[in-house]
């Protein structure tokens, strides 16, 4: 379980967020919503043991994270990052088979050895991107690389994996793929921490929902309880609704609609 | 074609050897291959040997080129360390200071009067100082060690002052004596090199090359970024003073039996890569190999080409001027089609 217990994080001494609180267990979905710089990331960096609290305590399974070792605490927690960029060409394959480094280390030269083959080789298929594993890294789409470094984070088979907008840069073709494989992963009994712009996406897959507004969380629950038209709009500053949508075979959905108001549309 | 890596790295071993055996020939005095290997084969059956050839193949070249096989392999394994290390395929060894503390070091012992054996180890601990106080510098600067920028710039002011210190040495030096030392010091020269040199080169470099060559793969994955290869499980700080300390020790020891010896870490790494792609598990013994046999080929240019010996350091740096020509018409031919 990661567990927030009045937490402030920041730079230095400059609060970006106070009195966090909050967990999460393995097998659940927590979605953090908050406008850019809002803190999110922060907030990330703090529970990956990435950056010190400035105040009170983030413990996973108990501990904190700077108690664990680094390939402990990387078996516990994944971190699927806004942007990942190597100066070199590595292979799609190559990448992925980072992720195992946690659980096998290295073999005795050093390199990986066939336990890390393997975990990657299952790690791309779960992420269908097979294909892609001889692809080089740095000439692959912006939406592969996601998909590339979300299979590496399930190399490293956590219990845990904090996603920093995972949506950003897929087309809906990858973003459905991505929903199914969150959903695979709460079958697996992997609790996903992920930060969205995506409110239908926290309709449609999460089960907890963190709002942050002004260095403060201002709805912390379940999904249905928490996410309200008025939440959003305080949120984002901006008319949004969450309303009810039917699919062609009749299935309810909801949704929310964002109102952009162009001057085009006006004229309208 | 597709090689196996463990044939190419074979392949490059194969090439050290015949470096190897091509400068043992090739020099002032040319010793025909047969002769050579009947030397050899005395000394296995242990037959005493007196004539000029054999004392010029065993006390002369064949302890110059086992020193430029551990020189150039150390110079080349630390490019691709540091390249890995710093994220920028632009880094050579002496991004932390280390050459200009070492020139430092050569120069004042020289200035002193030193012989040559005090020689090399005050060389020697002056590329160790620069990067030590480019380390102290670092931790002054807020306990931020893992930060490459900081420890960048702390490695430019610890290079920029030891070349001031460096000048006023030359500034101050006896122009017909210790002057031309100095310079030539500088320039780079494998000519000094003795067997007795060779122990503590082996001694140093061989046992950094195989704990450095362990940590490729470690290399390969802090080269996403620091907080990535953290949450990787890669105990980043550890990699990084253990990989400097190792490559501070190895160039300090390189540094100090020859002088500035230029380009050798920044281009035989990208020629590797060349050969063996990116992975640091294989692109490390690889570098090692081939850096080790351009030095021997580079050393045996330098006093085969004309009769008087070139200092190798120009010779790598020509060499090295050539290579980036050339890589800057195929980035650039690459750019027109991306």
């Amino acid at each position: 379980m990661i567990k927030l217990t009045n937490v402030a994080c920041g730079y230095g001494k400059r609060c970006v967020l106070v009195n966090v609180n909050g967990e999460i267990l393995p097998g659940e979905i927590m979605c953090i919503l908050g406008r850019n710089g809002a803190g999110k990331t922060t907030l990330f960096k703090t529970i990956l043991g990435l950056r010190m609290p400035i105040k009170g305590k983030v413990t996973i399974n108990g501990k904190s994270p700077e108690s664990y070792k680094p390939r402990e605490l990387a078996q516990l927690i994944g971190y699927v990052p806004q942007n990942t960029s190597i100066p070199f060409t590595l292979t799609v394959f190559d990448m992925v088979m980072m992720g195992s480094f946690a659980a096998h280390g290295s073999n005795a030269w050093g390199m990986p050895g066939r336990e890390n083959r393997k975990r990657a080789q299952e790690a791309l298929a779960i992420a269908g991107i097979e294909p892609l594993s001889t692809a080089l890294f740095t000439e692959i789409s912006g939406g592969e690389k996601r998909l590339v470094i979300i299979a590496r984070a399930l190399a490293q088979q956590p219990l845990f994996i904090a996603m920093d907008e995972p949506m950003a840069h897929l087309d809906p073709g990858n973003q459905s793929r991505l929903l199914q494989l969150l959903q695979q992963l709460r079958e697996l009994g992997i609790g996903v921490l992920m930060n969205t712009h995506d409110p239908s996406m926290v309709l449609s897959i999460a089960n907890k929902v963190m709002a942050i507004n002004e260095g403060l969380i201002c709805a912390m629950g379940t999904t249905a309880k928490v996410l309200s038209s008025t939440l959003l709009s305080s949120i984002y500053e901006t008319d949004m609704q969450i309303a009810e949508a039917c699919d062609n075979t009749g299935v309810k959905h909801m949704v929310c609609l964002s109102r952009f108001c162009s001057p085009y549309e006006r004229k309208l | 074609m597709h090689y196996p890596d463990s044939f190419k790295l074979i392949i490059l071993f194969i090439i050290c050897m015949i470096a190897a055996f091509v400068s043992l020939v090739v020099g002032h005095v040319n010793i025909e291959p047969r002769e050579i290997m009947q030397i050899f084969l005395s000394v296995i059956k242990g037959e005493p040997m007196q004539d000029l050839n054999s004392t010029i193949i065993l006390s002369l070249r064949l302890p110059r080129i086992a020193a430029a096989f551990l020189i150039g392999g150390a110079l080349a394994l630390n490019g691709s360390v540091y390249q890995s290390l710093f994220r920028n395929p632009m880094v050579s060894p002496s991004i932390l200071g280390l050459s200009s503390g070492a020139g430092f070091g050569a120069a004042l012992a020289i200035t002193l009067g030193l012989n040559m054996l005090l020689t090399y180890f005050v060389a020697f601990a002056g590329g160790i100082a620069a990067v030590m106080s480019v380390l102290v510098l670092t931790r002054i600067g807020g306990n931020v060690l893992q930060k490459n920028l900081v420890l960048i710039l702390a490695g430019m002011v610890a290079g920029t002052f030891f070349s001031a210190l460096l000048s006023i040495l030359k500034y101050l030096a006896d122009p017909d004596n210790t002057l031309p030392n100095i310079v030539y010091w500088l320039m780079g020269s494998l000519a000094s090199v003795q067997t007795m040199t060779l122990i503590p080169l082996a001694v140093i470099i061989l046992p950094s090359v195989m704990i450095l060559s362990r940590f490729g793969w470690q290399l390969d994955i802090m080269s996403c970024g620091e907080d990535e290869a953290k949450t990787l499980g890669v105990a980043v700080q550890q990699v990084r003073i253990v990989s400097i300390v190792l490559a501070t020790l190895m160039t300090s020891a390189a540094v100090c039996v020859t002088g500035i010896i230029g380009w050798v870490g920044l281009f035989i790494p990208h020629c590797a890569r060349f050969i063996m792609g990116q992975r640091n598990s294989l692109l490390l013994p690889a570098s090692f190999l081939a850096g080790g046999a351009f030095l021997i080929l580079a050393d045996c240019f330098s006093r085969a080409i004309i009769s008087t010996e070139i200092p190798i350091g120009i010779t790598t740096s020509l060499i090295g001027a050539f290579f980036f020509v050339i890589l800057i018409i195929r980035i650039g031919r690459k750019s027109q089609y991306d």
